[in-house]
């Protein structure tokens, strides 16, 4: 308990070096009908997320990667084990936390400013107070001018913008991201990609971002876990050691496929990926 | 081009009289069967007094037997919708209910509550709160379950999730229910007057009718038709008020009917 220290509004919070904890986590879901086995969504695990670290998970859909996120958001409780953030085993939903869907979720009715201050809303602080700090968000991802559309008037990688920017309203210190440029265009897909650390100010934040794409896994993570189905668990965590900001031409380059190809090898020799040959 | 689409509708009306009263003078159809437009117009003109009075009772009735429906719809919508205890208990009393023909049972309010306004405004009631219930509880169920997660995500209790999510995304949905409780008020209110009433336009055309007047007759169903378009479009007022922009559609008068 020493290294717990009061904020600025008498919370105490922990200094530890690592902002999330999962001690033998698993979670199982009952047989949904009679004769089938129950389901093993994610054999125990334990992990650590280190504070300020970008940390990807990408596996096929089925493997589990969206109930670890859920799990660690405090919207599903384990079967087994217990996930603790800053020390504190988590019981409910985790409110210190901003999460990106893969749908971007805004509300049709309300404008870009009043859909980022939802949360503001949501958490029954001022919204007012909190324009500010929205329009600068707002600024960041390049949405100036754009307050007052709505969200069938903006392109699907604005209306992401926008629900990143919803999502660090608060300055939440973890942000859970799931698969939220999945439903995008490649190419807009790439630019968020690039633009990924200077939204979520990589480095002071912690950030765990799930994906299905190995690139995109390698590209953004300091830290990559390779997680692998039926049932549900993490094979592999890799280190990324790549120069951040990220570029676009790292993509080429000799290092960045060689962890692409670490990826997709420990993909084939799980099974998940096979050549016919 | 705007202001022709603006004026098409009552220019449509205006040919369509203009044919009725062109054809009844042509084809020589006696005042009985069918009146022609100026027949009607003159029973409008000659008893203005007695339309007028007439007028004001079934607006009364249908104006509270809506805004009653419209009330307990909408918050029986709301409960079905939030307690799986309603929606288990009143839900299934609820969709029987409706199977019993209403009109057959004005007979039965009339001795329960009289011959005034209270028998007619309750029948008008039960007619029209069903819909708009069904389209309340529809619309707040149609959430997508994601939306909701996120307002978990958010912290945001069952009270916040509801008046910042539920509600404004479910308004489309209840006005939509509103705008058929509000055609359907129209039809309990006359309905009721037909079985026992000595005032109302319901009773007049009834009246009319077994003194051989079609003129009456048809200057009653056109008063009717006023009030019902005029509430309607009421409630189509306050919707466009109180509905923002994006979320505007159409509520479909197809769905539901006696």
């Amino acid at each position: 308990m020493n290294n717990l220290v009061a904020d600025k509004n008498g919370n105490f919070f922990s200094k530890a070096k690592n902002l999330v904890e999962l001690d033998k986590v698993g979670k199982i879901f009952p047989a949904r009908r009679k004769g089938t086995d129950d389901v093993v969504a994610l054999r125990e695990t334990t992990q650590s997320i280190r504070r300020g670290e970008i940390v990807t998970i990408v596996g096929p859909s089925g493997c589990g990667k969206t109930t670890l996120l859920s799990l660690m958001a405090g919207l599903e409780k384990p079967s087994s084990g217990k996930v603790s953030i800053n020390g504190l085993e988590v019981s409910g939903p985790y409110t210190n936390s901003g999460i990106v869907f893969q749908k971007d979720l805004l509300l049709s009715w309300r404008n870009v400013m009043d859909n980022v201050l939802i949360q503001a809303e949501a958490r029954s602080l001022p919204p007012e107070s909190y324009r500010h700090r929205a329009q600068d968000l707002l600024d960041l991802v390049g949405l100036n001018g754009f307050e007052n559309f709505y969200p069938h008037e903006l392109s699907g990688g604005m209306r992401q913008r926008v629900s990143i920017c919803r999502a660090l309203l608060h300055d939440p210190e973890l942000v859970l991201m799931d698969e939220p440029f999945a439903a995008l265009d490649a190419i807009t897909r790439d630019q968020l990609a690039v633009d990924f650390d200077k939204f979520v100010q990589a480095g002071d934040r912690t950030v765990i971002f799930i994906t299905h794409n190995m690139e995109e896994a390698v590209f953004l993570g300091d830290r990559v876990m390779v997680m692998t189905p039926r049932p549900g668990q993490i094979a592999e965590v890799i280190d990324i050691d790549l120069p951040r900001p990220r570029t676009l031409s790292l993509k080429d380059s000799s290092e960045f496929t060689k962890y692409t190809s670490k990826v997709r090898s420990l993909f084939m020799e799980h099974g998940v990926l096979k050549d016919h040959l | 081009m705007s202001v022709l689409k603006k004026i098409t509708p009552i220019l449509t009306l205006l040919i369509i009289l203009w044919l009725w009263e062109v054809a009844v003078h042509f084809f020589k159809i006696p005042v009985l069967v069918l009146p022609a437009p100026s027949d009607i117009y003159r029973s409008l003109e000659q008893k203005q007094e007695l339309y007028f009075s007439f007028s004001l009772p079934t607006l009364l009735e249908i104006f509270a037997g809506f805004f009653l429906a419209a009330i307990s719809g909408i918050f029986l919508g709301i409960l079905v919708s939030f307690s799986a205890l309603a929606k288990s208990s009143i839900y299934p009393i609820l969709i029987s209910s409706q199977m019993v023909p209403k009109v057959a049972i004005a007979p039965v309010l009339t001795i329960w509550f009289g011959s005034g306004l209270m028998a007619k405004m309750f029948i008008a009631f039960l007619i029209a709160f069903f819909p708009i219930t069904i389209s309340t509880m529809v619309g707040l169920d149609a959430m997508d379950p994601e939306m909701v997660k996120m307002f978990r995500a958010m912290g945001a209790g069952r009270y916040k999730t509801f008046i910042k999510l539920r509600l404004p995304a479910a308004l489309p949905n209840i006005f939509a229910g509103l705008k058929i409780g509000m055609s359907l008020a129209v039809v309990g209110a006359v309905v009721a007057e037909f079985v026992a009433a000595d005032k109302g336009l319901g009773y007049y055309l009834l009246y009319a009718n077994g003194q051989l007047d079609s003129p009456g007759v048809f200057a009653s169903l056109f008063l009717l038709t006023v009030i019902g378009v005029t509430l309607y479009y009421f409630v189509e007022l306050a919707e466009y008020y109180l509905v923002p922009g994006v979320l505007h559609k159409e509520g479909n008068l197809n769905n539901f009917s006696m």
